[in-house]
């Protein structure tokens, strides 16, 4: 009974130790910093991202614009933080399509298995089989560069990774009990999906979504920086970064890529902490086996010996 | 009968005072002040609940366990002392040389690509590393023999998958035998078997000990095991020692208010006890004159369940794994399937559950053949039908309160409005003995024992006609079982529900149920009152089964031990 509920404790905490966690903090500490900059930032600046200041191009950091001017005399901090929404808001609504596709379609493939399952699964492979980037440059020059066919096609093309593993995580769940009672009370199979299996898979679409949001910034930029993502005047980080394709401003205007350099490294770094963070969380973390430790930590060590002492 | 012997027997293992925490985030004490003593050629049994210690301490010996375990105590093997403190050379010089373990699951414990002659060999050589290759073999085949399997030549060339549960555990066994141990830790060895083939496996475990001298330290949670084998008994709780005695001592004298409670539960059978166990030439008579008595409820009410000639696959176009089985359950009655592994009991109970291929017969529930309906009054005899699954944690949805688990078949079977749902819930939750606090719990928050009695609640929601029980307490310990089973009593006199009672465990079924259909390979072998079918068995399948179900009477089980041992000598 007193082991019962000592698991317990742990189990119910899931989730909840993983924000206790140094990883998790830093992490979710830079995010809200960015995020916070990024939407409030523009508000207090003196200057709207597209402002052009004739008097002062390709400026170096000054008093007046912290971070410079680029080749059309607009201030670099300012489209730094209005990319910032730009690429974050590309980031988690690309994350938001695959989450809704991929969830469906996974459940529904897991749940009915047969032919079902078949046809979503060799759809999935058929995208994982292309590479993104090739399919992507097609697609947004088929349809044009803009931010709602970014967020399009990262979501169409991302989608597969969260449906495997939701369907994997419904193979197991549809067998056990507590779905079988539901079915063998004649409840309907929407309600089984969406009451209990999908509620079921959250861990496993949260830690997976947290870690998609990378992948979609990375690709957003990418795909800026190549010309098919956000286009000008628009601002975006990847769309700042491509003037460093000029070997000029890539040799003595760093004031121009560093910043959105930097910013895709940070956010991405820190979205990935809480990744990790979350997937720790959940993946059970077994001590280690005494034999194939080296000899010196056979013994228990004196802050055991302590706990023990202290604990009787 | 061999305790005369085993007075001045030397003393093979000692441990005193055992103790085993865990560090970590919270400090778990898991063993304290274990002490326990076990003789050549004698069999001591560690039993105690889920979680009272009895694994933790067997592991702790050998240096087992992870490294955020700490252990204490003084421990003597053979007379010399050992240092179980931390992974001294002296343990990894022990581990199965003179102390040998097995475990429950015998095909996890086994190598699936080598096959088990190789893996016999791989533990002589590591005894005797100079050994050649003829010797090695000839040291296989006779381990072998020793764990008298047949045809050891050919038998030694097979896989773990190619061998049945028992001949699997009899490898292990041959292989914890091939260092010569002074002991052998046997760790819930006959847990994951069935009765037929557990009997054989603890006749081989009794007889190793006597003939070889090696002392056996049994962890069990099976007082019929231990009445069955041990010599000894050594009773646990929370990591302490309770109550240690000899055998016959303990069972009819217990000291202990704990050790009283542990027999307690264990069901009282005066049907499976007697004639059987004591008059096996009765039985042997019985079997050319016994006749299926009739039901003993009003025959010509209609049966709540009724089914005929029974036909089940698990899939379209796949072969019957279930063949003709009929039987009948009136208002008020608890019928049985009982049956080993694979006999087809939980199959039977999907297939009425429409959730298998059903591929002959009838399954009527009130003289309706619901399964064939359209699906809108086929839902409305589902709605007639309670289930409890066996699995405590996986009938449960993680995600839902224990309310809302109940009130579950409410909102959505019945379209009962939430809040009046809810708080059906809540007297529900009175009727199984729960307190209210705990509806806004989680499963993971409170204990098996309790989480089967929220399945009794929300199978008890629609107030069913038929209620089917799929091995509701054999993941549960045995004072736990008890007190579910005097509930599902409870219940089941207050609402007369019919009920379908799978299981595999005899005694309960004997102490519980009215009728009982014996199932071999998914044929029916016998049906009938629990009277007749387990006094006079008509087949000599019903018969070995019941007769290999142990019963916590050392009395009987050393009887019936030597009828056995008369018969494969005569």
């Amino acid at each position: 009974m007193s082991e019962q509920q000592s698991v317990s404790k742990k189990k119910a905490v899931g989730f909840a130790a993983a924000v206790k966690t140094p990883m998790f903090i830093v992490g979710a500490s830079m995010v809200s910093l960015i995020v916070v900059l990024c939407v409030f930032g523009p508000l207090l600046l003196p200057y709207h991202p597209n402002d052009i200041d004739l008097k002062s191009m390709e400026a170096a950091p000054n008093a007046a614009h912290w971070l410079g001017t680029d080749a059309l005399g607009r201030d670099v901090l300012a489209r730094l933080l209005d990319g910032g929404r730009m690429s974050m808001l590309v980031g988690v609504a690309a994350v938001f399509v695959q989450v809704v596709v991929g969830t469906i379609l996974g459940a529904v493939a897991g749940y009915a298995g047969g032919w079902a399952d078949s046809f979503i699964m060799r759809i999935t492979e058929i995208f994982q089989c292309f590479p993104f980037y090739p399919i992507a440059i097609t697609l947004a020059s088929l349809l044009g560069a803009n931010i709602w066919n970014v967020v399009f096609i990262i979501g169409f093309l991302g989608w597969t990774g969260l449906c495997r593993l939701v369907r994997a995580e419904v193979l197991s769940l549809r067998e056990s009990e507590f779905v079988l009672y539901t079915r063998a009370l004649g409840l309907p199979a929407w309600h089984i999906i969406i009451k209990h299996l999908v509620r079921n898979c959250y861990p496993v679409i949260l830690v997976n979504a947290t870690l998609a949001v990378t992948w979609a910034v990375l690709s957003e930029a990418s795909m800026s920086f190549l010309g098919l993502g956000v286009s000008q005047p628009n601002s975006s980080w990847g769309n700042m970064l491509s003037q460093a394709q000029s070997l000029r401003i890539l040799s003595s205007e760093p004031w121009l890529w560093v910043p959105p350099g930097a910013a895709i490294i940070c956010l991405v770094l820190s979205v990935n902490f809480i990744g990790e963070a979350l997937s720790r969380a959940v993946t059970p973390n077994k001590p280690h086996i005494r034999d194939i430790d080296p000899p010196s930590t056979w013994k228990p060590t004196a802050k055991q010996t302590d706990a023990v002492q202290a604990g009787a | 009968m061999s305790d005369g012997k085993l007075e001045n027997a030397e003393t093979v293992l000692e441990v005193n005072h055992l103790a085993v925490t865990f560090t970590g985030k919270e400090t778990v004490h898991a063993v304290r002040d274990f002490s326990f003593t076990v003789h050549k050629g004698e069999v001591v049994a560690i039993v105690g609940e889920s979680g009272s210690g009895k694994s933790v301490s067997a592991m702790s010996l050998l240096g087992l366990l992870p490294r955020n375990a700490v252990v204490s105590g003084d421990v003597k093997l053979d007379g010399k002392p050992l240092d179980v403190s931390y992974l001294s050379p002296e343990i990894r010089k022990i581990r199965g040389r003179q102390v040998s373990m097995i475990f429950q699951d015998p095909l996890d414990s086994l190598d699936p690509v080598f096959t088990v002659g190789e893996q016999i060999a791989e533990a002589v050589r590591v005894n005797d590393p100079k050994a050649d290759k003829a010797t090695v073999t000839a040291r296989v085949i006779d381990l072998l023999k020793s764990v008298e399997l047949p045809e050891p030549d050919t038998l030694r060339r097979k896989y773990p998958h190619q061998l049945s549960g028992g001949q699997q555990q009899r490898i292990l066994i041959a292989i914890a035998l091939a260092g010569r141990p002074r002991i052998l830790l046997a760790d819930e060895p006959t847990t994951a078997l069935d009765v037929t083939v557990q009997q054989g496996i603890l006749d081989l475990l009794h007889q190793i000990s006597r003939s070889e001298g090696v002392g056996v330290l049994i962890i069990t949670h099976d007082m019929g095991v231990v009445a069955d084998i041990a010599d000894q008994v050594v009773v646990v709780r929370n990591g302490a020692l309770v109550e240690a005695g000899e055998t016959v001592r303990l069972f009819h004298y217990p000291q202990n208010d704990y050790t009283r409670e542990l027999l307690d539960a264990v069901p009282k059978t005066p049907l499976l006890g007697g004639s059987l166990g004591s008059d096996h030439a009765a039985a042997v008579v019985s079997a050319t004159g016994a006749t299926s008595a009739p039901a003993p409820a009003a025959s010509d009410e209609q049966p709540v369940l009724k089914v005929e000639n029974l036909s089940v696959s698990y899939a379209p176009r796949t072969p019957d794994v279930v063949h003709g089985v009929s039987f009948d359950i009136n208002h008020h009655e608890v019928l049985a399937l009982v049956g080993e592994s694979g006999s087809g009991k939980s199959t039977i109970v999907r297939c009425v559950l429409g959730l298998a291929q059903q591929t002959g017969g009838t399954v009527m529930v009130d003289g309706v053949e619901y399964l064939k309906q359209r699906r809108r009054e086929q839902t409305k005899t589902r709605h007639k039908i309670g289930v409890i699954f066996q699995s405590p944690m996986g009938s449960l949805d993680p995600r839902q309160t224990l309310a809302q688990s109940i009130a579950e078949p409410l909102i959505y079977a019945l379209g009962v409005p939430r809040g009046d749902a809810l708080a059906k819930a809540e007297e529900l939750m009175d009727r199984v003995h729960l307190t209210r606090d705990m509806a806004t719990r989680y499963p993971s928050e409170i204990s098996g024992g309790q989480r089967q009695r929220v399945s009794i609640a929300r199978a008890i929601a629609l107030n069913p006609e038929l209620l089917i029980a799929d091995e509701p307490t054999s993941a549960l310990d045995v004072s736990v079982q008890k007190d579910v089973i005097a509930l599902f009593r409870e219940l089941q006199r207050d609402l007369g529900f019919a009920c379908l009672f799978v299981s595999h465990d005899l005694p309960l079924v004997a102490s519980f149920c009215h009728k009982v259909v014996v199932l071999q390979h998914g044929q029916e072998v016998e049906y009938g009152p629990v009277e007749s079918v387990f006094v006079h068995p008509t087949t000599d399948y019903a018969r070995k089964l019941i007769l290999s179900a142990p019963l916590a009477d050392p009395e009987v089980q050393h009887e019936r031990r030597r009828l056995r041992e008369q018969a494969a000598t005569a």
